[in-house]
């Protein structure tokens, strides 16, 4: 159960939310273990080259960890690898599309490498030899013949019927958001559920348990604003926007808990380290308790632009906002009552 | 479900269901009384169904067992609890038989007990069931024994029935939906998808006890403490517990059936929460908690908004640093023995009056 989103401000910032509720074995204990979405470029990548981005997973837990720390592996391989070959620290890396095409592979490769260790543990062979119909084991050639096995096998290929055994594999989606000099700032999809991945050509991308929520309340969002203003929308109105949308999923969809992750990216930055923030401290609860008075009308939507821009984009702290937050309701009583989960009219 | 005593107990439960499997809700009745009034002031009895699983099941096992239970009293003179948990059973089990019956008659034209014979009719004609596919298929709907059939909101059902009678006094049975059995139930009962964390809470108290205190039973205000911090340790672990909850006591010591079966206000309950949540955190003494539940949940049970400010205000004038509290009630991950620099932050700003 979960909830990843990524929302796109211009050409050169955006942000993703996403909760960190983890549900843990079959029954279903809550953790807040989660981190769903995760910067995935490493340091030394952004060091050099100002690139930033980061990946969200929703499905099965323990895939999405892999795919985080291979797609980090992967890039500082390239690097060294090309460093190797030049002798010197190439000046350009990857574009923001290469990453993506690599983070499709990492995912591909995985699926392989998971379905081949069960093919492996079941039949003794794996894809390519079931592709080629035979295999060698201890120099004799077994031809791959029997209708049954076969029938299964390719269940396990492709998920037909919704295969239980390989279903942690197959149910999995992901979003990634970043930054880089030549493309600017973008967002992809993928799905390992129809096998794809693609540039999303909205200002926005939502996955997981929670987007049937999320997506109802960012197209709205978007779907109100014309070409031009969908290109370029103000920073402090569309992370409101986000987190209301969350805030929704929350609510009303199971297994989106915790506190939020808030990853601001912005390509203006001059200093590359600063370029990817990550929220995710009292801040971001208080971010979401914000937006929520506003929703329910507790306070104004100036009061929570100002305490959003404020805690979110202008380094103010926890306490002072907070303290300000309350003082800032038109009825403290019932703004307090509902933050604890009392239910308001 | 808790018994306090040889008279007395309560049980607890929250709201939030996966509306359609998938929309989360605050709106369920998980607790529902088995019997009419008039039922319980004819025979001194008290009965409360309690389920977890698939709310509209419950719903229709209770609403079956209300009629079949005042049907079952018209020509008797007494009833006992297990007589009420009999009959609930047995509309259960018939509740189960429908919606299997659903299924078969939905995929092959006969229902369960024409597969036992062997042979259904349709249109005056005779049709034997033979096709071994068929009669395979069916017989896993109806035991419960297929993967590839959704059939958990039949069988994945629990529930609790929990009460007093004049002859027994009070006492529980557990109901499994999956093998229709009825069990006796000696102290406490947990059951849901929280059931693991409620357990961790009474399994602290119960192993604490002697024998003879665990016979002896609960102080109706301590035995609340513990059902309160069952269903908040659910809430607090397990997916799917949420919302209000609800709270039933029955008093078999009291002489009618309005004071002896008690719905409590969801507005004190939710307080009386947050009272106890605030005792597990440390954040509030053990005789300042009971006192203040034993007022709430045990005192007047009408509520209006005057008197739930003030029993509000007094609970934070009793707490330990009310500041930190009041963020660890909205769900701040404050811990109360070891603040951060942000936290004492906060502290002081309360005490200089910033926050006012």
């Amino acid at each position: 159960m979960t909830s990843i989103n990524a929302i796109k401000f211009d050409d050169y910032s955006g942000a993703c939310v996403c909760d960190e509720a983890r549900c843990w074995n079959k029954e279903n204990m809550k953790i807040y273990t989660a981190e769903k979405v995760r910067p995935c470029i490493p340091e030394e990548v952004i060091r050099r080259y100002g690139t930033v981005a980061a990946y969200g997973n929703t499905g099965t837990s323990t895939v999405g960890d892999e795919i985080k720390w291979t797609i980090q592996k992967k890039i500082l391989e390239k690097l060294e690898k090309i460093t190797e070959k030049e002798g010197k620290i190439p000046d350009k890396l990857m574009t923001l599309e290469e990453i993506a095409d690599l983070v499709f592979q990492v995912i591909t490769n995985l699926k392989h490498t998971h379905i081949d260790d069960q093919l492996m543990g079941r039949y003794n062979f794996d894809t390519p030899e079931f592709v080629q119909g035979s295999y060698e084991r201890d120099g004799r050639k077994i031809e791959i013949k029997d209708k049954d096995v076969i029938r299964e096998v390719e269940k396990f290929l492709t998920w037909k019927d919704m295969y239980d055994e390989v279903t942690p594999i197959f149910l999995n989606a992901g979003i990634l958001a970043g930054y880089e000099e030549s493309e600017g700032f973008r967002l992809f999809h993928y799905s390992m559920i129809e096998c794809f991945h693609e540039p999303v050509q909205a200002a926005f991308i939502v996955d997981g348990s929670g987007r049937d929520l999320t997506s109802l309340h960012l197209s709205d969002y978007f779907s109100r604003k014309t070409i031009p203003e969908r290109g370029k929308i103000d920073r402090v109105e569309g992370m409101i926007a986000i987190l209301e949308a969350v805030n929704g999923a929350s609510r009303f969809n199971l297994g989106v808990e915790g506190y939020y992750n808030i990853i601001l990216m912005d390509g203006r930055e001059k200093d590359y380290n600063k370029r990817l923030v990550e929220i995710n401290d009292h801040r971001s609860k208080l971010a979401s308790e914000i937006v929520l008075a506003k929703t329910e009308g507790l306070i104004s939507e100036e009061t929570a632009y100002s305490l959003i821009e404020k805690l979110i984009f202008g380094g103010a702290t926890f306490a002072d906002i907070a303290g300000q937050f309350l003082k800032s309701a038109s009825d403290r009583k019932n703004l307090e009552r509902l933050l604890r989960g009392y239910k308001f009219k | 479900m808790l018994r306090f005593d040889k008279s007395s107990g309560a049980m607890i439960c929250d709201e939030e269901s996966a509306y359609m499997e998938r929309r989360r809700t605050h709106f369920d009745e998980n607790i529902r009384n088995l019997l009419e009034p008039e039922v319980s002031e004819k025979f001194d009895i008290e009965a409360v169904y309690g389920g977890a699983g698939y709310p509209p099941f419950h719903y229709e096992v209770v609403r079956k067992a209300r009629k079949a239970i005042a049907n079952l009293v018209k020509d008797r003179d007494n009833l006992t609890l297990e007589d009420v948990a009999r009959e609930t059973l047995k509309c259960l089990r018939s509740v189960i038989h429908r919606r299997v019956d659903d299924k078969l008659k939905f995929y092959f034209g006969f229902n369960l007990d024409e597969l036992n014979q062997g042979f259904f009719e349709k249109d005056g004609k005779k049709f034997d069931i033979k096709q071994d596919s068929v009669k395979k298929k069916a017989r896993d709907i109806a035991s419960f024994n297929s993967k590839s059939e959704p059939l958990k909101n039949i069988f994945e059902n629990k529930a609790a029935v929990m009460g007093y009678d004049k002859k027994n006094g009070f006492q529980a049975y557990h109901i499994s939906g999956d093998i229709t059995v009825l069990s006796f139930l000696a102290g406490f009962e947990s059951i849901g998808s929280g059931k693991y964390g409620a357990g961790i809470a009474f399994a602290r108290t119960f192993n604490n006890k002697f024998h003879f205190e665990r016979r002896e039973g609960f102080d109706p205000v301590d035995g609340m403490i513990l059902l309160l911090s069952s269903i908040i340790e659910a809430r607090n672990y397990f997916i799917d517990i949420g919302g209000y909850f609800s709270l039933t006591y029955i008093n078999g010591n009291e002489e009618n059936h309005e004071k002896r079966y008690i719905d409590i206000d969801p507005n004190k309950i939710k307080l009386a929460s947050e009272i106890v949540t605030a005792n597990l955190k440390g954040l509030l003494g053990t005789d300042k908690t009971r006192y203040l539940v034993e007022k709430i949940l045990l005192g007047d049970n009408r509520l209006d908004e005057s008197m739930l400010d003030e029993l509000e205000d007094e609970f934070f004038r009793e707490a330990d640093n009310p500041v930190i509290l009041k963020y660890i009630l909205r769900g701040y991950k404050i811990d109360p023995g070891d603040l951060r620099e942000e936290e004492i932050e906060l502290v002081k700003q309360g005490k200089r009056g910033e926050e006012e």
